[in-house]
């Protein structure tokens, strides 16, 4: 998967790229807006991570540029986030964007929701180690253990399960989970996991729910 | 582009006094001319009833009409020295047996109507002369006593002195009302001046108040009375601004208070971390506690950028039907986990449809739901109802507690505002929960209302206004 990455703060290019290339993604980093348009011009990316405030071009004109050519996805980054901006950027045909500060997990799904083209089927059972989840049965076993869920114990699992060695905001998991899509004092996200352990994977030698510490969690198997 | 400026007062008001002057000395004028002219005319009038009666007892007198006719002198004396003056007299309808005044126009003889001794001033009237004067005459029929002949006296008074001291008299009142006028107008402006003066005072002592004497007010007691009630609006207005001002000031200070924390942190400990060699795990976990910080830095950020907003209105509300149950219940599920650790349980009661922005609801809900579980004592229960009155629909949120202090009532929906300095766990508050919930209500064009009893319940109602009255 290539990825071009147009942002013309050193620093923030310089960790966008080294976060992005560690998490498997081949990336190009351009300083300026006609490099960048250049460069998606004439390369085949699969995905067009965008700054807003840009030297020479402004990400808005890159965009409106691009999309008489190509429809290659872009995500947009930007630091203002008034609705006009937001607006604009989708009418220009962003197709999603993201506020500084992010944190850089929210950049990950981002990332990989826009490159997942078209709608996953999701399946309706999921394996994994010596888990499985009957998601339309709301079940789960353990080592062929019933494990007794809350429904929003279920659908935290169902969220980390679905993506497997993610690691998943708490953000995220909020919204995705409870539907509350703000960013709160509480440590709500960080109890509820808690408790989904404590049933999942305390009765285990083998621990499948880890701690990315700060900046969320992911279920995988490790060795 | 170019609008009509409004008068200055000043202007206004001399323009005023000046019509006002103008239109007093010309009816005083006018008034003085007419009276005096009546007065006039009365004198003459007397003056030619006088003279009538005397001639009519001279005539009376008379040994007959040829003596008198004979030897007039007697009657042309009394009218000599008088060119005005004019005595005619016949017997009959005869030839003039007088005539004061041969010169003067040949006078109609006016028919006598009255006897000698009913003459008054209702008896002059006015003869036209054929020159175009006019003149005021009087006529009476006399019999001589002894030959019990019948004369006609006539007296006749031409008005042109009159006229002429009129006609003068009036050039003189109109020059004395147009000085009058032009007087009143100059002494109108100094006056003017003077008597705005206060005016002035005030609006120098306005411009006197700056952002930083914004606890100057104007002097009520040197303003006059009818400025009382500008002084007195200006006055609470500053005292609006006032406090606005110092609540942003005291915002602005308390964010850099807020903003110190978690930067200070962030620089010492990493400071401290780089001064020797460490290992990677040390370093790592440094990393970590920045990250919190940062978090921490973002999410104030957010939250004020979101204050912001919401007071200039920029935020978008989407305003929708919800289920107040659904969500009072999803709210509560949310927050089970953290409850059931602090040994707390949450009941919802309620029921029925509210109109508000789903994010922004359960956004304002969760931040008191949060508070709630922070200060309700270990197996309690929190209780998350609803409610609809005729005009509104409440949403409280109720926990037994320690209670918060009236004095910190008022202002617990202020930002930064912590009403328990020691027990708020400062590292991941950030104090602006309740001002997030009043901006969020406002929003909806209702209130955050907050009600403790010390050792009792604490209740916080979100009154949001039902969706008919709202549009």
């Amino acid at each position: 998967m290539r990825i071009l990455l147009v942002e013309d703060e050193p620093k923030s290019g310089d960790y966008l790229r080294r976060g992005l290339t560690e998490s498997g993604f081949i990336v190009d980093w351009v300083q300026t807006g006609p490099d960048g348009l250049h460069n998606a011009q004439t390369n085949n990316y699969n995905l067009v991570i965008l700054d807003v405030m840009l030297p020479a071009m402004s990400g808005w004109d890159v965009l409106q540029t691009l999309r008489q050519s190509h429809d290659t996805p872009v995500l947009f980054l930007t630091a203002r986030d008034e609705i006009e901006d937001r607006v604009k950027g989708l009418e220009l045909g962003a197709d999603d964007y993201l506020v500084k500060p992010f944190a850089f997990t929210e950049l990950l799904a981002r990332v990989r929701t826009l490159l997942r083209r078209g709608p996953t089927r999701e399946s309706e059972i999921i394996e994994f180690a010596d888990v499985q989840i009957d998601v339309l049965k709301r079940r789960v076993t353990r080592a062929d253990q019933r494990v007794d869920l809350t429904a929003k114990e279920f659908a935290l699992l169902h969220l980390l399960a679905k993506r497997l060695g993610e690691v998943l905001s708490r953000s995220l998991i909020a919204s995705q989970v409870w539907d509350m899509n703000f960013d709160s004092d509480t440590n709500v996200v960080d109890v509820a996991v808690r408790r989904l352990r404590a049933k999942l994977d305390d009765p285990h030698t083998q621990k499948l729910i880890h701690t990315v510490r700060g900046m969320g969690y992911v279920l995988e198997v490790r060795s | 582009m170019n609008r009509l400026q409004p008068a200055s007062l000043t202007s206004r008001l001399v323009s005023l006094f000046g019509l006002v002057a103008i239109v007093t000395f010309a009816g005083v004028g006018t008034y003085l001319y007419h009276s005096l002219s009546k007065q006039l005319e009365t004198r003459d009038d007397d003056e030619l009833l006088g003279k009538i009666r005397s001639m009519s007892h001279l005539v009376q007198e008379a040994p007959s009409v040829e003596s008198i006719r004979r030897d007039p002198h007697i009657f042309l004396d009394a009218a000599a020295g008088h060119d005005q003056l004019t005595v005619l007299m016949r017997v009959g309808n005869e030839a003039l047996v007088v005539n004061s005044n041969p010169e003067t126009q040949a006078l109609s003889f006016l028919t006598p109507s009255v006897k000698s001794a009913e003459l008054n001033r209702s008896s002059v009237s006015v003869i036209k002369l054929s020159n175009g004067e006019s003149a005021r005459a009087v006529a009476t029929e006399t019999i001589i006593n002894k030959t019990n002949e019948r004369v006609q006296i006539m007296v006749a008074r031409t008005a042109s002195d009159r006229m002429q001291l009129l006609s003068n008299y009036r050039a003189e009142v109109w020059t004395a009302a147009l000085c009058g006028t032009l007087l009143a107008i100059v002494l109108s402006y100094f006056l003017v001046l003077r008597g705005l003066r206060p005016l002035r005072v005030v609006a120098s002592q306005a411009q006197s108040i700056t952002a930083h004497r914004l606890d100057t007010r104007l002097d009520m007691e040197a303003a006059p009375q009818e400025l009382h009630e500008i002084v007195q609006s200006f006055n609470s207005m500053l005292d609006r601004l006032h406090g606005s001002f110092e609540r942003l000031t005291q915002f602005s200070a308390d964010l850099a208070h807020d903003l110190r924390t978690p930067l200070n942190n962030l620089m010492v400990q990493t400071q401290v971390a780089i001064s020797q060699a460490r290992t990677p795990e040390e370093y790592q976990s440094l990393l970590i506690s920045n990250i919190e910080e940062y978090e921490r830095l973002a999410r104030m950020t957010e939250s004020i950028l979101f204050l912001a907003r919401a007071e200039h209105a920029h935020v978008v509300v989407n305003k929708e039907s919800l289920d107040v149950s659904v969500e009072l219940t999803r709210i509560a599920e949310y927050f089970e986990g953290i409850a059931d650790d602090a040994g707390v349980t949450i009941k919802v009661s309620g029921q029925g449809k509210l109109c508000a922005d789903a994010i922004l609801l359960r956004r304002a809900v969760s931040n008191l739901v949060a508070n709630a579980i922070r200060y309700t004592p270990f197996g309690n229960t929190i209780k998350l109802s609803a409610e609809n009155q005729h005009d509104s629909v409440i949403i409280s949120v109720t926990n037994p507690g320690k209670g918060i202090d009236a004095i910190h009532l008022d202002r617990i929906f202020d930002r930064f505002y912590r009403a328990d300095t020691a027990r708020s766990n400062s590292a991941t508050l950030t104090g602006l929960g309740l001002a997030i919930v009043q901006s969020i209500m406002a929003l909806h064009g209702g209130t955050a209302k907050a009600e403790s009893i010390i050792d009792g319940v604490t209740v916080f109602r979100l009154i949001f206004p039902s969706k008919h009255k709202s549009s």
